[in-house]
């Protein structure tokens, strides 16, 4: 089977009680292995919007996105028996996703940061002044998320904009519960120098810091 | 904060603190979030942190991607869809209601459409007239033998070869997509009596069993009449 449709069981990695699929999911998947072409296209026409934001925010690449998108679902209509029931559907198919993304990036389709992020604080010292700003706060937190690996970006993205459960987000990411959990504990980390620019008393912040 | 509760012990404020994400996404069941509620009430440190990250999901909110148009992209995929083999019929199960309270694909037939005008039943009756003197012609001029490589003729009880009446109203590009959908590769132009007859040797589906396929055409709206032709 194709490994992009391996989907991480219950067991040795530590996934447990994730969401199941429910009867929507069933039927779905159930008249897509029929090769009924309507269904198809209904659950395209519903997971399209989310899955080209998704793979655009881990790639940066609105051609590219378009492409994944495609390649992911034309993969739900060739091969449904990859859905064995243990999750919910859409979370199979963000699996699949996240590592087409992951490959095509993994062969540079992202692109990279204009600035080496060793250090993010060194990066947004000289912005400070003017991060009151909500354009400018948007542009920061795009060079923030540039900092972070690919994989902690995921956790990020599918925590805040897709609003999953972190037992879902396992399943995506083929990992354990922990896993995610680790990976967001860093991310947050890495974060830290634009997080101290979204709290309310930053300025008072700061100057502890300084002092 | 009140400072006469005891702090937690540091192993489950860190476990805390590492979950609030999904405290923020309003993901986590019932009883962990109210777990997360009474540790907050007494933890300061934790309440800015769950501040900052509600900030962070604000902002992260704000980002706008510019999506494309569904319905056109997945024009784009269609020309890339192979049509599978239909390996089972549909049957009337409770949930495909639930799929038909969708939009319906703009490229799906119409119930509405399903009204037999009078010159559909003409096309049926002159069908059934057609249909044997088809048959003693085709047994006329098919061979009388078949090599072992003709996998059309090991098929039970029929050659593969199907006749089909269509709709009037149904256009020929969703003819042909129907066509391709189960395999079928027309052998036989319809003449005046709109007559097609197809052969299921082609293609996808020649994978499918003969009469799985009758069934499934039988039920697409715009199919008169399928039957198989028979061989002497």
């Amino acid at each position: 089977m194709d490994s992009e449709l391996t989907l991480i069981m219950d067991g040795d990695a530590g996934i447990s009680a994730n969401a199941l699929c429910d009867d929507q999911d069933q039927h779905w998947i159930a008249r897509i292995r029929e090769g009924n072409a309507a269904a198809f296209e209904a659950l395209y026409l519903e997971l399209h919007p989310r899955l080209y934001g998704f793979i655009y925010r881990m790639t940066r690449d609105h051609g590219l996105a378009e492409d994944l998108v495609n390649e992911t679902l034309l993969l739900v209509w060739e091969k449904p028996e990859g859905f064995n029931g243990q999750s919910k559907l859409s979370t199979w198919i963000f699996g699949i996703a996240y590592r087409k993304a992951l490959k095509a990036i993994a062969k540079g389709a992202r692109a990279s940061a204009a600035v080496p992020l060793d250090d993010l604080s060194e990066v947004l010292t000289d912005r400070k002044v003017s991060a009151t700003r909500e354009v400018e706060l948007e542009n920061l937190l795009s060079v923030a998320l540039d900092s972070l690996s690919d994989e902690q970006r995921a956790v990020i993205e599918l925590t805040f904009t897709e609003g999953l459960a972190y037992r879902d987000i396992a399943v995506i990411l083929g990992c354990p519960e922990n896993t995610v959990k680790t990976r967001m504990f860093h991310a947050r980390r890495k974060l830290e120098p634009y997080l101290v620019l979204l709290r309310p008393d930053r300025d008072e912040y700061r100057h502890e810091e300084m002092t | 904060m009140n400072t006469l509760q005891p702090h937690p012990p540091k192993h489950v404020h860190e476990d805390i603190l590492t979950r609030l994400p999904w405290l923020v996404n309003g993901s986590l069941e019932a009883e962990e979030r109210v777990h997360l509620e009474a540790h907050l009430e007494d933890c300061e440190s934790c309440r800015q942190e769950l501040s900052v990250l509600r900030a962070l999901a604000e902002n992260l909110g704000r980002r706008s991607v510019s999506v494309p148009d569904s319905h056109a992209a997945f024009d784009r995929l269609k020309a890339r869809m192979n049509p599978r083999p239909v390996m089972a019929t549909r049957n009337a199960s409770p949930g495909m209601d639930r799929t038909r309270s969708k939009p319906r694909p703009r490229w799906a037939f119409r119930r509405s459409q399903r009204h037999i005008p009078l010159a559909m039943a003409a096309t049926v009756l002159m069908a059934v007239l057609i249909a044997p003197l088809l048959t003693q012609w085709n047994a006329l001029t098919e061979p009388g033998f078949h090599t072992l490589s003709d996998r059309v003729s090991l098929l039970p009880g029929a050659r593969g070869d199907l006749r089909l009446v269509f709709d009037p109203k149904l256009a020929p590009p969703a003819i042909d997509r129907l066509l391709r959908e189960v395999g079928a590769e027309v052998i036989g132009a319809p003449g005046e009596g709109g007559i097609y007859t197809v052969r299921l040797s082609r293609g996808a589906g020649a994978q499918a069993d003969p009469s799985a396929v009758m069934a499934y055409l039988r039920q697409q709206e715009g199919v008169v009449l399928v039957e198989v032709v028979t061989t002497q």
